[in-house]
């Protein structure tokens, strides 16, 4: 599968799990941290799992004895926080060429 | 059970207390260690109030302490943290000054409501511990769940089940009032996630290799 089109939720995302790039996170924690509206971030999880950067799991938890449903935790998986780092830069290099591009256009830069 | 502590009314007390010390520190130009005690206290309490208030407004007793309890406990360190305070303030010496004495009645006051708000919290917290041990007497809400179930039922069959019980998870994690636009964002996103999974499920042969010539 492609690497995902790195859209700005899905640079929010990412960078918000490369933050702490080790630590597992769960859906509403992500969307939190994200600043996107909860529930909005599952295609994203579903494309960045499914292109082998995360991993998700159930919480290993009893229900009854924590008083509240499991967890599915998102992590990255052994290289996809290295291949999200690369992705992301690659995005941040794109969108600085493009925008200094537009400012060259915009002030009538011939060169 | 205890009858619940007027909230607003004890923060409106904590602050006009604070009000007073700073207005006794800055316009007389007085700045004994007693006053710097006295705001101490009275800024310890407002804050402890202030959340506490934001508590008893997220709901139901028991809805409220749904919040992480690390809120909880921040409370309860921010009241710690007003009564050390208030014991360490030194008894006024009796210079007759009406003003230092009626802050020293508030705040004694104060200190008073300050346990009463710890007793009340232990007690709910109590309530919390108790309601939460029946994750299933806590339903996520009939619309919510029912939204949460069609979104699921767009999804591909082999990922139903998984998905339905992340979304509830969600849903209970979520205070009630979130509930029902986090499980409407949740079925305006299902036709995606069906996408991005059907893209999972597909043959391998579809696949772009990294490895393949």
């Amino acid at each position: 599968m492609s690497p995902p089109k790195m859209t700005m939720p899905t640079m929010a995302v990412l960078r918000a799990m490369l933050e702490r790039p080790a630590e597992p996170m769960y859906g509403l924690e992500i969307c939190e941290a994200a600043e996107l509206a909860s529930g909005t971030i599952h295609p994203i999880l579903a494309r960045l799992e499914g292109v082998g950067w995360l991993e998700s799991y159930w919480e290993d938890i009893d229900p009854r004895k924590e008083g509240r449903p499991r967890r599915r935790y998102y992590r990255f998986t052994s290289d996809g926080a290295e291949m999200a780092r690369d992705a992301l830069a690659r995005a941040h290099r794109t969108r600085k060429r493009a925008s200094a591009l537009q400012l060259g256009l915009a002030g009538g830069d011939t060169r | 059970m205890n009858e619940a502590p007027n909230f607003e009314m004890l923060l409106d007390y904590a602050y006009v207390t604070y009000n007073m010390v700073e207005k006794v520190r800055s316009e007389q130009a007085r700045d004994s260690l007693e006053l710097r005690a006295f705001g101490l206290v009275a800024n310890a309490l407002a804050r402890a109030v202030d959340f506490a208030h934001g508590l008893a407004n997220s709901g139901a007793t028991a809805e409220g302490f749904s919040r992480p309890r690390v809120d909880t406990m921040t409370y309860l360190d921010e009241l710690a943290v007003a009564l050390n305070a208030a014991q360490s303030v030194p008894l006024p010496l009796g210079d007759g000054d009406p003003c230092i004495q009626e802050i020293w009645s508030r705040i004694k006051v104060a200190v008073e409501t300050a346990l009463i708000c710890r007793f009340v919290l232990a007690e709910a917290e109590a309530c919390q511990i108790t309601s939460l041990a029946m994750v299933e007497s806590r339903p996520p809400g009939h619309v919510a769940d029912a939204l949460v179930r069609i979104a699921c039922r767009l999804l591909p069959a082999g990922r139903r089940d998984r998905y339905l019980e992340e979304f509830r998870s969600e849903l209970f994690d979520l205070p009630r009032r979130y509930r029902l636009c986090h499980a409407g964002r949740l079925l305006w996103v299902a036709p995606a996630i069906r996408f991005r999974e059907g893209l999972r499920e597909r043959p391998s042969a579809t696949r772009t290799d990294s490895t393949a010539t």
